[in-house]
């Protein structure tokens, strides 16, 4: 077998694990997203800076929940949109009038 | 002879709907919770709600955030769409392909209502089964609007 011939087939080769690889989704979540999260410790502060925006606030904001989905790599947030579809957990934070996390819960709300 | 006419275009409707279903390639719809559905609104009571001592962050703690909520707090509402399954049926023809059929829908929600303090006054469990149908030609569809809305009270 020719150089020509080999040096081909080892780029198509190399082009078809390429094209394999893309197929291939790589993970978004993170593994230590929520583990500062701490009863009696965590501010509010803390948590918009870390997380953002809420998706939903109740009782004058001292309620936060967010949305999540989790893979491979750990938990991710999911935006905001009308329904559940790609989220599986709700994190609910409750704060305390001076803005310290008094309870916090992971509900699932889909089986992951 | 307007009788006679009307009965002849009804005849002619149902014989286009029966050629439809007839032609068309069955598909079965699995059962499951409908994509956008949650799926931890529980069909048993509420044991761990205790009227009066129960509060609103208890509920919100326990089942994540809600899907409706009122404008002044008043009630939370949760919902969830179960799919019973189905029938579609589809016809591919000329490079295209129509498609009708139904499926059976478990709609499930709970309305928890609070009094001034936060605590829950008032639980409203609503459980409804019902038939929708599902029409679909090229790349646009439709699908009969639910028959409970899970994040209101209407």
């Amino acid at each position: 077998m020719g150089d020509h011939v080999r040096r081909w087939l080892r780029s198509a080769w190399t082009l078809v694990l390429v094209l394999l690889g893309a197929c291939a989704s790589t993970p978004v979540g993170q593994a230590d997203l929520l583990t500062f999260i701490e009863d009696g410790r965590t501010t509010r502060e803390q948590v918009f800076l870390a997380l953002g925006e809420p998706s939903s606030t109740y009782e004058d904001g001292r309620i936060l929940t967010f949305r999540l989905g989790r893979d491979d790599g750990g938990y991710f947030l999911v935006e905001k949109a009308p329904g559940f579809r790609t989220v599986q957990y709700s994190l609910v934070l409750a704060f305390d009038d001076a803005g310290l996390l008094r309870r916090h819960s992971l509900v699932t709300v889909k089986a992951p | 002879m307007v009788a006679h006419n009307a009965l002849g275009v009804l005849r002619c409707g149902a014989l286009l709907a029966a050629m439809l279903v007839l032609a068309g390639c069955p598909i079965p719809l699995p059962a499951g919770y409908e994509a956008s559905s949650r799926e931890n609104v529980p069909a048993e009571p509420l044991d761990w709600v205790t009227v009066g001592v129960t509060s609103r962050q208890d509920v919100l703690l326990k089942l994540g955030e809600a899907d409706g909520e009122a404008s002044d707090g008043s009630w939370l509402a949760y919902g969830s769409a179960y799919s019973k399954g189905g029938v579609l049926f589809v016809l591919f023809a000329g490079g295209g392909a129509a498609g009708a059929g139904g499926e059976r829908v478990e709609y499930r929600r709970l309305i928890i209502s609070f009094d001034d303090r936060g605590l829950v006054s008032a639980i409203d469990p609503v459980t409804r089964d019902c038939w929708e149908s599902i029409f679909g030609m090229g790349s646009s569809g439709a699908q009969s609007p639910p028959c409970l809305k899970v994040d209101s009270r209407e």
